[in-house]
């Protein structure tokens, strides 16, 4: 917690001086999203050309030696074995060739669309705030916040805001955790990864002080044991019938909890079915689980068609309308 | 003679198992009796710490408001008396005496923008804030402890154990009947 919230320091910092015209920057991006495409064609074309003909010596083995030209029997283990030599060439080939033509440059153009555009779109949209599409929420944020019983095997995270948003410091990135599991038995053993968090991590510098640690999880969910920790039952019959609530103060939630924000966070886990939330060191940590992946570009796309940019502004608004919708900004309490 | 044994270590068996049952359900109220008597007392804690800040903030509002000499001395009065009952019987109306006044104080406190510009003002209501909340927070804990007594005092079989021990159900912290009317803001602001 201490991490992010030093991060946010550094973030409002950043002197966003010298950003090129964003027309400039998508003509460009426009040029080099037409050369990917161009690319992927001339790649794939070329592909399926050689690869037939590469092929080709190893269809004549399938072939009944009679309907040959009797020069060419004798010849045709040596035809086999230079066949499948050239399909195998010619494979690792095309596929060196399919990643260095198509596949990194896709990945590239999309890496500078986000790093150029989503990053000037973000400054200039939500002031005070910075878009890192590399950045993402340690995974230890994840496991020592206890909201889940176990720890994650896999962890990936992208696309990090932070920032200052009215008189609350945020900072929240997409998320995807696995576990990992073996099936099977002997020989037919096997080991597979299920995924048991995929959203958004949200973290923000919460409008009260606190001395407890507070676990919202959804009611019924396992759980592990902390040690000093208690289940409480507030007062409010929707909430407890969205929420376990396990503290290690009952006074202390019942302050961080007021009635207004138990309303609010089971309207908030409404829209987001299996929401978590662990009140600490001063912080709301928010576990929103989505199915969906925010905040991308797309190669299929124009570099400059403002629906690209016009969904990312609407993703981070929603993100950010979490702020508003518990009413952070509030701050009437000794905490400025 | 077996069957005269085995019947009285049956007898010995169940005789112990009622009595652990008798002495776990005597536990439970024992333990939901002091879980009450603990957030009793952080009630009063947040009581003292409000009557702590009065004086603070009083003297941030004479600096700036003498004409409201009257309303202050209420406020001090309400707390002199608030303090004097904390812990009694009394406490409870002293204390609404002593919220009435500080909201009073507070919606005269407007008329005054230079002090209600002060940052020291500024940090002060703040932190009023906050302790009232933390008030309302400490009132919230207390009445769900006392949910849970007043459950194991009336409901069988806890309650032959409750009666027999002496646990008797307790009130509800609940708002005064003055509180739960709306409050005169016009006789508040003539003062």
């Amino acid at each position: 917690m201490a991490e992010i919230a030093a991060s946010i320091d550094a973030a409002r910092r950043i002197d966003s001086a010298g950003d090129a015209p964003l027309t400039q920057v998508l003509a460009e991006l426009e040029r080099r999203r037409m050369r990917v495409i161009a690319g992927y064609c001339i790649t794939v074309l070329v592909l399926a050309v050689t690869i037939p003909i590469a092929t080709a010596p190893l269809l004549l083995l399938a072939l009944d030696p009679s309907q040959l030209p009797s020069w060419l029997t004798p010849h045709l283990p040596t035809i086999g074995l230079a066949g499948a030599a050239a399909l195998f060439v010619t494979l690792l080939v095309g596929v060196w060739a399919f990643r260095r033509f198509a596949w990194l440059p896709k990945l590239r153009y999309l890496h500078d669309y986000k790093t150029q555009v989503f990053a000037a779109v973000c400054r200039q949209h939500f002031p005070g705030l910075r878009y890192l599409p590399d950045g993402g929420m340690p995974f230890r944020l994840l496991d020592e916040s206890r909201l889940y019983p176990f720890a994650c095997d896999t962890y990936t995270s992208e696309d990090r805001f932070e920032g200052r948003v009215g008189a609350t410091d945020v900072c929240f990135s997409e998320a995807k955790a696995q576990r990992e599991h073996r099936r099977g038995f002997g020989q037919n053993r096997e080991t597979v990864y299920e995924t048991y968090f995929r959203g958004i991590v949200f973290s923000a510098d919460f409008q009260k002080h606190f001395r407890s640690t507070t676990r919202l999880l959804p009611k019924g969910a396992d759980r592990n044991k902390v040690a000093s920790e208690s289940a409480a039952e507030l007062e409010d019959p929707a909430f407890n019938a969205v929420f376990d609530t396990l503290t290690t103060d009952q006074v202390d939630v019942r302050y961080a909890l007021s009635p207004s924000l138990m309303e609010r966070l089971t309207a908030l886990a409404a829209r987001f079915r299996g929401l978590r939330a662990l009140f600490a060191d001063g912080r709301l940590l928010l576990l929103l689980p989505t199915n969906r992946n925010r905040f991308e570009a797309s190669l299929l796309e124009r570099a400059d068609n403002p629906g690209q940019i016009d969904s990312f502004i609407a993703d981070a608004a929603a993100c950010l309308g979490i702020i508003d919708a518990l009413d952070l900004n509030t701050r009437i309490w000794s905490k400025s | 003679m077996v069957d005269a044994r085995i019947v009285m270590v049956l007898a010995a068996i169940a005789i112990a198992a009622v009595l652990w049952f008798v002495v776990s359900l005597f536990n439970r109220l024992v333990a939901a009796r002091n879980a009450c008597a603990s957030a009793r007392s952080s009630i009063d804690v947040q009581l003292v710490k409000r009557h702590d800040l009065i004086p603070n903030l009083a003297r941030a509002v004479s600096g700036y408001a003498a004409h409201e000499r009257a309303t202050l001395t209420a406020v001090t009065a309400a707390r002199t008396a608030a303090m004097a009952t904390l812990g009694t019987a009394g406490s409870a109306p002293a204390e609404a005496r002593l919220e009435q006044t500080l909201a009073a104080l507070m919606l005269r406190v407007e008329s005054y923008p230079q002090l209600r510009a002060s940052d020291n003002f500024l940090h002060l209501q703040r932190t009023l804030t906050e302790i009232e909340e933390q008030l309302s927070a400490a009132r919230r804990a207390f009445n769900a402890h006392v949910v849970v007594l007043n459950n194991l005092a009336e409901q069988f079989p806890t309650s032959i154990v409750a009666r027999a021990m002496g646990f008797e159900r307790l009130e509800f912290f609940a708002a005064g009947d003055n509180e739960r009317q709306a409050p005169a803001v016009a006789e508040q602001l003539r003062g």
